[in-house]
């Protein structure tokens, strides 16, 4: 089944259509299997070697625990039963999260590949200059929906902040993204959901405008200093109800010449309502940006600030700073206060319990 | 020699004594020295091009632009525009990492290279202040002079801290490593494309290995690269240090840590061959001005 929407542009003529199929209907086993040698998939993370895994580690158990049972541990020590147990619902448990994810990503897949849209299970190193990106010292995506249409590029995906041997993991929750090319490089400009931020804003610089309206309630606008009469140029309040209708925790943000568009990291593109969403709206925004950047100048700026080959002044580049995630102030805060606690109650703990009685 | 039931294994003293008196421990000793002892005699490894093509012409010249990234991972003979060293494993991998496996593929890579030359604006402007700074001194800026004037210009106090000291800590540890006769105190880094532009003459000869293009193609590519990049260097100091920085600066994305220099600066040795008389290296033989 086809479906479609026209775009305005009269050169766009010809309707940008959609084959959201693939997406309605469940993917099989070979259809699953396909998709893992297509996509070049590890042997290790492969279907039925995860489940060959699960399964040995579960005869493992049983077996332990029909051993320790002829031996008379288990009812001395019934504790080895429940581990026994907690180990085996875990890998079941673990399996289940993982077939389900590869079932859903397989489905994505056959979507990208049906409609010509280039495809990759897992990206790293992508480099990526929108600020939530930036922070994360390595990050990789999964199930990465690239189209080169000229009408309509863009690409999707789902970003997970990941630790390494030397590093741990900075601490930004996963999220969804739709990456789109703008014409022309601009100020960089955040468009930061109150209610569910996903950029972290705290500690950058800039201006922090408050919009007009219901707006204010939901979206504040971080622009450079000096930018602010550009940045409302952009960002008309009709764009903003288009990303209002996204869902309560969507943010964008333009930096250098492309725009992102943040979702909760739930957010589920193989979903044939929300892909069919998500499509409409990559498709209005490259052609409202494509407007509203393509004849960008940074009039501002001289020379110095804005060397040849360069289109922004250098305090219009970056808003300043790195910004740092509320979450991970929360789980420092947490930490110091426990750990205080702890330490207070080591000292004085033993006479703050005689006295108690 | 004191038997061992006489060392007293509180006594440090008893220990060493029974130590001094075990042959074994000469040998030891002995072995770690001379070992150390032929390393620091031994002459550093002499630069080894191809005998099927010149080193000393125009080809080689434009060629030797891409050194740094030629005889680093996988490495071949700098001059030979066939990379024909490459074995297929050495192919595969290129393939897969650079993502050329067809012609078309292999040019958008070179042109990538060529015009974007993994540039960040705001690395380039603070850059082109620094150059701008020292047109105007005479002399190469101090790191408060640079740091002022980057946040004059409009950028953030900490990230313009950040990067000045990323910056000259990468070009001081060149400078150390490679040496202050070859990159001397009046060489500073003012452009980081050195990295992307030497991966370009790479990538054009790895792509005559690969089957995309014959050797006169591959020439008039490096050509134009040199073309287009050299007149932005003084020197090959300055062209090499780019390449250097740039690197570190990309892979690291300018958060320079303990260990950033030792993963990714580690083109320092090969700098310093190129750049040596004494071990073949071409950058000291050829005239970093093409006529």
């Amino acid at each position: 089944m086809n479906e479609g929407h026209r775009s305005a542009e009269p050169r766009n003529a010809e309707p940008i259509r959609v084959d959201l199929s693939p997406l309605r209907t469940s993917p099989g086993m070979r259809a699953l299997l396909g998709y893992e040698r297509a996509a070049d998939i590890p042997l290790r993370r492969r279907f039925f070697v995860v489940l060959t895994g699960v399964l040995l580690l579960t005869a493992a158990i049983v077996v332990a625990l029909w051993w320790l049972g002829t031996i008379g541990m288990l009812t001395r020590v019934p504790l080895l039963g429940v581990f026994g147990v907690f180990y085996g619902v875990l890998g079941a448990v673990g399996f289940v999260w993982y077939a389900v994810g590869l079932s859903r990503r397989t489905r994505l897949a056959m979507f990208a590949w049906t409609n010509g849209w280039a495809y990759a299970d897992l990206l790293t190193g992508t480099r990526r200059p929108g600020s939530a990106f930036a922070r994360m010292r390595r990050s990789i995506e999964r199930g990465v929906v690239a189209s080169d249409d000229e009408r309509i590029p863009f690409e999707l995906g789902v970003a997970h902040s990941v630790g390494s041997r030397d590093q741990s993991a900075t601490v930004q929750r996963p999220f969804a993204f739709i990456e789109l090319p703008l014409p022309a490089k601009v100020p960089h400009m955040v468009l930061r959901n109150r209610r569910r931020s996903i950029v972290p804003t705290l500690g950058l610089g800039g201006a922090r405008m408050d919009l007009e309206g219901h707006f204010a309630s939901t979206f504040q606008l971080l622009v450079p200093e000096g930018y602010q009469r550009d940045a409302l140029y952009i960002f008309t309040p009709d764009l903003m109800v288009r990303i209002l209708d996204l869902g309560s925790g969507a943010e964008l943000e333009l930096v250098e010449d492309r725009a992102y568009v943040y979702l909760p990291g739930s957010t589920r593109f193989d979903r044939p309502d929300v892909m069919q969403r998500t499509v409409q709206l990559a498709e209005e925004l490259h052609r409202r940006f494509a407007v509203r950047t393509g004849a960008y100048r940074d009039e501002s700026t001289g020379p110095i600030e804005r060397p040849e080959g360069v289109a922004i002044g250098l305090g219009g580049q970056r808003l300043g700073g790195q910004g740092v995630s509320l979450l991970a102030v929360a789980g420092v805060s947490a930490a110091m206060i426990l750990s205080a606690g702890v330490t207070a109650f080591a000292l004085f703990g033993g006479a703050m319990l005689r006295s108690g009685g | 020699m004191l038997p061992s039931a006489r060392v007293d294994l509180n006594d440090l003293g008893s220990i060493v004594d029974w130590l001094i008196g075990q042959w074994w421990v000469w040998v030891i000793l002995g072995v770690v020295v001379l070992f150390f002892l032929v390393i620091w005699i031994m002459p550093a490894a002499k630069v080894k091009p191809s005998e099927a093509y010149s080193t000393d012409d125009r080809d080689a010249n434009e060629i030797a632009l891409g050194f740094l990234q030629i005889v680093n991972q996988p490495s071949v003979p700098w001059n030979d525009p066939t990379a024909s060293a490459l074995s297929e494993s050495d192919k595969k991998r290129l393939v897969d990492m650079w993502g050329v496996a067809t012609r078309d593929e292999w040019l958008a890579g070179i042109e990538r290279l060529v015009s974007g030359r993994r540039r960040r604006d705001v690395w380039v402007t603070c850059l082109a202040i620094r150059a701008e700074l020292a047109g105007r001194l005479g002399r190469v800026p101090k790191t408060k002079e640079w740091t002022a004037a980057i946040i004059e210009a409009g950028g953030d106090k900490r990230d313009a801290r950040s990067f000045v000291a990323a910056i000259e800590g990468v070009e001081a540890q060149v400078r150390k490593l490679v040496g202050k006769d070859i990159v001397t105190p009046d060489v500073y880094v003012r452009s980081l494309d050195g990295y992307a532009l030497g991966q370009a003459v790479a990538l054009a000869t790895w792509g005559v290995a690969l089957g995309h293009a014959e050797v006169p193609e591959a020439r008039a590519i490096i050509h134009r690269i040199n073309e287009e990049g050299r007149p932005a260097f003084s020197s090959w100091a300055d062209f090499g240090l780019s390449y250097i920085t740039g690197r570190v600066m990309h892979w690291s994305d300018g958060v320079i840590g303990e260990k950033t220099f030792d993963k990714f600066g580690d083109g320092w040795s090969e700098f310093k061959a190129a750049a040596t008389a004494k071990r073949n290296g071409p950058w000291a033989s050829l005239p970093w001005r093409i006529g």
